[in-house]
């Protein structure tokens, strides 16, 4: 629950984040555009004035030459005050030639110097000139000048008047203030409408939140509910998509992982059926070799100690592999072990064991087996084989090999119960002699096949097992058998299961 | 007549003219894999009533216990319906298996399509 409350919060803070980059852009384009209106109406006023300003100018100009010529200054007194009744007016002077003041709207000044403005340099052109300075009573000023000039040629005097510049700075103040409230308003209304449009745009936002987070806690049946059909939107059908999908891949990870453990448990249990360790008989070594090309395998391998002077070996290998095998082969073993005790007639145990498979084998399935029983007094072996391949019996005094089959052979168990079995299931029995090594086998081992598809063979195997069986006890045959079927596969899988059970007369 | 082919395993099937026979003929390795792509073939024809069946054996380099063992469970099916799987052309290292195996006793095997075919009688 904790964990749900975060996205609220994650949610609220690009609502601000949004909200302030949009006051921000707001703010920026009404100021820039203030600015800009503010500036513009400045500038008229500032023509107006010094139009307005220019058209005063001219007017004492003309209307001050005569007087000016005959010194006439009553009249040029009148005309200072008539201008100066203008509003804005700062002050209006007429200066003679030689920079004195002949008429002012100051009566003190007349007759004296007239002080130039700072920067304001005598005129030299006909057209009026604008100077804006510092006045020290009156503020910003604009200064309008215009020579008097006589026919056309000779400068007499100048003419300035000067306009106040408070008029336009109290417009343009006020339209800045006026600007500022109408800015308020704006960004307020911006302000608001942001934090609506923030919030109706990112509620798809915090229902894909929500999504990733109940998926985030294994909730993989959550669906987002259908959204308008815009990117958002699009975004939401890819992520249920992607939860279905996501789900199947999990359900089916489950599933192998369900086989894997499964099949994990089978090999396992198949490893408890087969015998833990050889048996100890004095007189004999045993060693033995299992490996499932799969986690279980259809070959089988035991030995049991039937009474004080019999033993028997079993080797059996299951047609097909993988789990079908594998079952098959554990029901054939308990049927094993209880007609073993029961007979000490090899032919007679494959018979009744064929007898028993016969009931539950359908389409195909067969066993073969070899199964040998040894007279430890006598050191005589009786072995009977079901369709099994041949067992190699290796002769050290002679060196050679001799392979037990039955002739003829007998089919596989499992197949016929018509009699043709149990006519074929004969037994043989053969002397054991000292040095005699016995290696029984399925074809996992002469069917293992090198990287480059050379097969091992009986060649193979025969080579191996005259190699170690000299100096060797079984063990030690099985363990260098292991050996050297690892260096001739190399890392190539195994493609068949492999038991082999090898008995040495010590 | 061609009816079908796969290219995992070679298998053609091919009826023969005015008979019931219907002749397989497989080349590469029946191994555990391929015994599952032979059964669909097989278990077809057996659908389709095709219930004599020759398999051409020339070209089978090797046959696993699972492939034996899909041949014989396809022997009783039919036999029940007055059918036969014979087998002919089998290669030496083949038959050597099949020999020990005493699938002799079982299934019947020929030199040639022929004598296979002579065997089924003129029906």
């Amino acid at each position: 629950m904790s964990k749900q409350k975060n996205h609220p919060d994650k949610t609220s803070s690009l609502k601000i984040e949004f909200t302030v980059w949009v006051v921000l852009l707001l703010s920026m384009t009404t100021a820039t555009l203030t600015w800009f209106i503010v500036g513009l109406e400045r500038e008229a006023l500032k023509r107006e004035v010094t139009r307005r300003g220019i058209a005063l100018a001219q007017y004492v100009a003309a209307h001050s030459l005569d007087p000016f010529l005959t010194d006439d200054k009553l009249t040029l007194a009148t005309l200072v005050a008539d201008i100066m009744k203008n509003e804005d007016m700062v002050y209006a002077l007429l200066v003679d030639r030689n920079s004195r003041l002949v008429a002012a709207d100051r009566s003190d000044l007349i007759g004296q110097a007239y002080q130039r403005p700072p920067g304001l340099y005598p005129l030299d052109r006909p057209s009026p000139r604008i100077h804006t300075w510092m006045h020290s009573q009156a503020g910003r000023v604009i200064d309008i000048g215009i020579p008097l000039i006589l026919e056309g040629k000779t400068k007499i005097g100048e003419v300035h008047i000067g306009v106040s510049h408070s008029t336009i700075d109290q417009v343009v103040s006020s339209a800045w203030r006026n600007a500022a409230g109408l800015a308020g308003i704006f960004l307020l209304a911006g302000l608001l409408g942001s934090i609506v449009l923030v919030t109706l745009m990112l509620r798809p936002v915090s229902e894909l939140s929500k999504g990733a987070q109940a998926i985030g806690q294994g909730n993989l049946n959550y669906q987002i509910p259908q959204m308008r059909r815009n990117e958002l939107g699009q975004l939401a059908v890819t992520f249920n998509r992607m939860t279905r999908e996501l789900q199947a891949a999990t359900e089916q990870a489950l599933e192998q992982e369900r086989i894997k453990k499964e099949l994990q448990v089978a090999h396992q249990i198949q490893h408890m059926l087969l015998p833990k360790q050889t048996p100890r008989i004095p007189g004999f070594s045993f060693g033995a070799l299992y490996r499932a090309a799969k986690e279980v395998g259809g070959d089988y391998y035991d030995f049991f100690q039937l009474d004080r002077n019999h033993f028997s070996i079993t080797v059996a290998d299951v047609c097909g592999k993988g789990v079908p095998a594998a079952m098959l082969m554990s029901v054939a073993r308990s049927m094993l072990k209880t007609v073993a005790f029961s007979d000490i007639s090899p032919a007679g145990v494959i018979r009744e064991l064929n007898q028993l498979l016969l009931n539950d084998l359908r389409g195909g399935l067969f066993i073969t087996l070899f199964y040998a029983v040894v007279d430890i007094k006598q050191q005589t072996m009786t072995y009977t084989s079901a369709g099994h391949n041949p067992v190699m019996v290796w002769h050290p005094r002679g060196h050679k090999f001799q392979g037990l089959t039955l002739e003829p052979p007998c089919l596989p168990l499992g197949l016929d119960g018509s009699g043709i079995f149990d006519k074929l299931a004969k037994e043989r029995k053969i002397a054991l002699r000292q040095g005699d090594a016995i290696i029984l086998y399925t074809d996992g081992v002469t069917e293992a096949v090198d990287p480059q598809g050379a097969v091992f063979g009986v060649d193979g195997l025969m080579n191996s097992i005259r190699t170690h069986a000299e100096q060797a006890n079984a063990e030690g045959i099985i363990g260098g058998l292991d050996n050297d079927l690892n260096k001739f596969c190399g890392k190539f899988a195994q493609s068949d299961d492999i038991a082999v059970v090898a008995m040495k007369v010590e | 007549m061609i009816l079908r082919r796969d290219e995992a395993i070679n298998i053609n099937i091919r009826r023969k003219e005015d008979s019931e026979i219907t002749v397989v003929e497989i080349r590469g390795v029946i191994d555990t894999g391929t015994t599952l792509i032979l059964d669909e073939y097989l278990s077809g024809l057996l659908r389709e009533n095709c219930f004599k069946i020759l398999v051409n054996m020339e070209e089978v380099t090797y046959v696993s216990s699972a492939g034996w063992g899909l041949f014989v469970s396809l022997l009783q099916k039919t036999r029940e319906h007055d059918g036969d799987i014979k087998l002919f052309a089998m290669r030496y290292e083949v038959r050597n298996v099949f020999n020990m195996l005493a699938f002799h006793n079982l299934i019947l095997t020929y030199a040639t399509e022929e004598e296979a075919v002579t065997a089924f009688g003129k029906a």
